[in-house]
């Protein structure tokens, strides 16, 4: 009995698994990096690990520290266009990760000026802000497929 | 006195900075605050809810402190009322330091929690969790002090796999910290009509795995086996004393998949039992050795009917013995007096809306066959229960 209900678990979930293909889309807002990142390019894999705190070091070793804006646009199409997820699906992720001691929440601002602002002065830090925003001291990150 | 103003305290904290964390220095400080209500028809199960009752509620502070970019130390105390389970005492969730080495690798020090199936090392947190009860074949609050953490260390990390996601996995060692006042009391009244006035463990180990995948789908495997569970009290009905030394092992497998808006989540937890048993009576000790596997499953669906309102039900069966499900064997033996305390069947409809950034309400009705987890003496097969619960948390 025991065994017929962990391969049920595990045949449902691997049959669902090859219907579905893997499938990206690109996302519309703009990655900004802190001018010395020597990457100008990052996977939506990577970005999207990145966002979850399971990313936590660039490939130099460097300390990734991640930005993320209260709410707005830019906010919303990087949790659905590359993270997979709407905006309370997405806080409440985090509270998971903080009330279970796995790391702090992300930096959290307002606007476009102070997520630029605060990427500007912190080597390692990645956010994002709308597509036309000012990039004034800070780096434009690509989304590579 | 010295459980009133830690809460006192931690309610002045969290009442008078609504929103957001709060920062003192560098010491990041995190909470929530649940109070519940729950009305079940027939049977006092989890809290005296039998006629209802508002003993169900959470309360619970954390604070961390980051040394450097790798290095940081942290710590929550959670207070629980659960009527019989908890008494609002604050405990030690977990506590711990950590240093992240890199992705792949992490060590922590501490009280670490116990990874044991999706959502073991939440359940006490009722912001991360979709339902007020959650499925107890899988997450048994009765046993919550068996497998909420064990005080010694993990070893954890994040392994990407190129084009099929990441694996998420921990492995951890160490003791855990067992006490006569908790939720193994209640436990050790349902399964076993015992009372308990002393619990300790000599060490537990184990590990989890989990595989996230790039389309939604995850699969998770857990495994922990404590050695030396020894459990000492006196019998309910004869007063005589005994002692139980338990070596236990749990295995669980489960699997969620997240498409748009809908959510599927199927787990299957085994707790194995080995249990020597001595019963001092007035004409000498009664030893007797027993095996048996207490096992469950559930199935779930949830669907977010707008970002803030999600809607779940469930189906959970769990077993007080696995290779006796329908109680006949155990009938026969005279462990149970009615066959229908050999299982708990629950139906559930579960509703969470998500009022705004801080505050949370939940409501949900359970239908539920069976008496293996209930207070009092077992009269009746079918019952129902229902709770609303309300969290607010910064």
């Amino acid at each position: 009995m025991k065994m017929l209900r962990i391969s049920y678990i595990f045949i449902l979930a691997l049959g669902i698994y090859p219907l579905l293909g893997l499938s990206y889309v690109n996302a519309q807002e703009l990655l900004i990096t802190h001018p010395n990142n020597s990457k100008s390019s990052i996977s939506q894999q990577d970005i999207k690990n990145i966002f979850l705190g399971k990313k936590t070091h660039w490939p130099n070793g460097n300390r990734i520290k991640i930005v993320v804006q209260k709410r707005g646009s830019a906010h919303d199409s990087l949790l659905k266009n590359v993270i997979g997820m709407t905006s309370v699906s997405f806080r409440n992720y985090w509270r998971k990760r903080v009330f279970t001691g796995s790391s702090r929440p992300p930096k959290t601002f307002k606007s476009d000026s102070d997520v630029v602002a605060f990427v500007a002065s912190k080597p390692g830090s990645v956010g994002y802000i709308n597509i036309n925003s000012d990039l004034k001291g800070v780096k434009k990150l690509q989304i590579s497929q | 006195m010295y459980k009133n103003r830690i809460l006192t305290a931690c309610l002045f904290i969290m009442l008078s900075t609504p929103a957001n964390a709060v920062e003192f220095g560098p010491v990041e400080v995190h909470g929530f605050l649940s109070q519940g209500y729950m009305h079940s028809s027939h049977y006092d199960f989890l809290t005296d809810s039998n006629g209802g009752t508002a003993r169900f509620n959470e309360f619970g502070v954390n604070f961390m402190y980051d040394f450097n970019d790798d290095l940081r130390a942290g710590m929550q105390i959670v207070s629980r009322d659960m009527g019989y389970l908890e008494d609002n005492s604050p405990k030690i969730d977990w506590a711990f330091a950590d240093y992240h080495y890199k992705d792949w690798l992490g060590l922590r020090l501490g009280k670490v929690k116990i990874p044991l199936g999706i959502y073991n090392d939440v359940l006490d947190v009722d912001a991360a969790r979709s339902q007020i009860v959650p499925p107890m074949s899988v997450y048994n609050f009765y046993l919550r002090d068996l497998t909420l953490a064990v005080i010694g260390g993990s070893v954890y990390g994040n392994v990407p796999i190129d084009k099929i996601g990441d694996f998420d996995y921990t492995i951890y060692a160490g003791n855990v910290p067992l006490e006569a006042n908790s939720s193994l009391e209640g436990m050790m009244e349902i399964m076993s009509g015992s009372s308990l006035h002393h619990a300790e463990n000599d060490y537990a180990f184990g590990g989890n795995i989990k595989w996230n995948s790039t389309i939604g789908l995850a699969l998770n495997a857990s495994y922990v086996k404590a050695n030396e569970v020894i459990t000492e009290g006196n019998l309910l009905a004869s007063s005589m004393p005994y002692k139980n030394e338990i070596e236990a092992t749990a295995t669980s497998f489960g699997a969620e998949f997240v498409w748009n808006d809908l959510t599927f989540l199927t787990e299957y937890l085994a707790i194995d039992q080995d249990i020597n048993a001595t019963i001092t009576t007035p004409i000498g000790n009664v030893v007797t050795d027993n095996s048996n596997t207490m096992d469950g499953w559930y199935a779930q669906v949830s669907y977010k009917l707008t970002e803030e309102f999600e809607a779940s039900t469930y189906y959970s069966a769990s077993y007080r013995n696995g290779d006796d499900e329908n109680g006949q064997e155990a009938l026969a033996a005279g462990t149970i007096s009615k066959d229908y305390q050999a299982w708990h069947k629950d139906l559930a409809i579960t509703g969470r809306y998500d009022l705004n950034e801080d505050i949370i309400i939940k409501i949900e009705g359970h239908l539920i066959d069976g008496a293996a987890l209930v207070f009092g003496t077992p009269d009746k097969r079918y019952w129902n229960f229902w709770a609303v619960k309300a969290t607010y948390m910064f």
